[in-house]
């Protein structure tokens, strides 16, 4: 493992709070009784000297107070399919790198492909470690899962 | 502050916030122009030229990289001030376009005074 579980838990916060001023705090994982039906589930895929999927589980309602913060939207105004999908996607985009960026600097050249929507549920790799990492922003929760494969 | 600022990227939504921090820093919008990847980046900067150039790597038809070998390729552009910004910033990537004469890449997440700063710079060191 090169990234450690604490250190991903801290570039998920940080990376929230810098990139779209969401102030997020650690919480316990809802496992399989978490609600979907308002979230979006994105990740990108990545190779090199391992590879995997970095996925994020982000609540519409949170994407749109992202929009309020990056674009100076009304705060609570509904926002379309298009600005949420590019919002999450570049939050994802923005949050791999940084993830990736410090598992590079241990020797590992890796290549990252583009954000994609993932849809819940899909079926896991059994032989990828596995880092999830919760955080809650106010009642919102997001949650982040590293999957390793070849480590 | 007045520059002329040309923003690549091919997401809209990014372009959109890039602006507004734009604006944040300081600068006047109505100088900022907008290209959804390098090809239509080079239109632009043959049409009306710019400042500085804030691009990201990763786009379709033309990519970052592509678009600054370009314009250094271009004696017109040679002296061109860009400014690479990206979420990838691996050491192999900032040798690569420090290669290119890319004096500045900034890394996402950036902050309006990050963005201030760099253009300020280019605009010293590149005054148009």
């Amino acid at each position: 493992m090169k990234i450690s579980a604490e250190r991903l838990e801290e570039l998920v916060v940080s990376t929230l709070e810098q990139h779209a001023f969401l102030f997020a705090d650690p919480c316990p994982s809802e496992g399989d009784n978490a609600d979907d039906s308002e979230a979006n589930v994105s990740g990108v895929s990545f190779d090199g000297g391992v590879s995997g999927r970095l996925s994020v589980r982000f609540p519409r309602e949170l994407a749109a107070e992202m929009a309020s913060n990056l674009l100076g939207m009304e705060e609570g105004e509904p926002i379309e399919d298009e600005l949420n999908q590019d919002l999450v996607f570049e939050f994802v985009n923005v949050l791999a790198g940084r993830v990736l960026s410090e598992m590079s600097n241990e020797g590992r050249a890796l290549r990252i492909g583009p954000p994609v929507w993932v849809g819940v549920g899909q079926p896991k790799d059994a032989d990828a470690e596995r880092h999830t990492v919760n955080v809650a922003v106010d009642e919102h929760r997001v949650e982040v899962i590293l999957e390793l494969v070849g480590v | 502050m007045d520059a002329k600022i040309l923003i690549v990227d091919d997401s809209r939504t990014v372009r959109a916030v890039l602006k507004r921090t734009i604006q944040l820093a300081g600068f006047d919008a109505s100088g900022v122009r907008e290209a959804g990847n390098g090809l239509e980046a080079l239109t632009a900067l043959e049409a009306d030229g710019a400042d500085v150039v804030l691009t990201d790597i990763h786009m379709p038809e033309m990519n970052g990289v592509e678009l600054v070998q370009a314009l250094r390729a271009n004696p017109k552009f040679a002296e061109q001030a860009i400014v690479v910004i990206s979420s990838e910033s691996t050491e192999e990537r900032r040798a690569q376009l420090l290669g290119l004469g890319v004096k500045h890449m900034l890394s996402k997440p950036f902050t309006a005074e990050s963005i201030r700063s760099v253009i300020v710079d280019m605009m010293k060191v590149q005054p148009s």
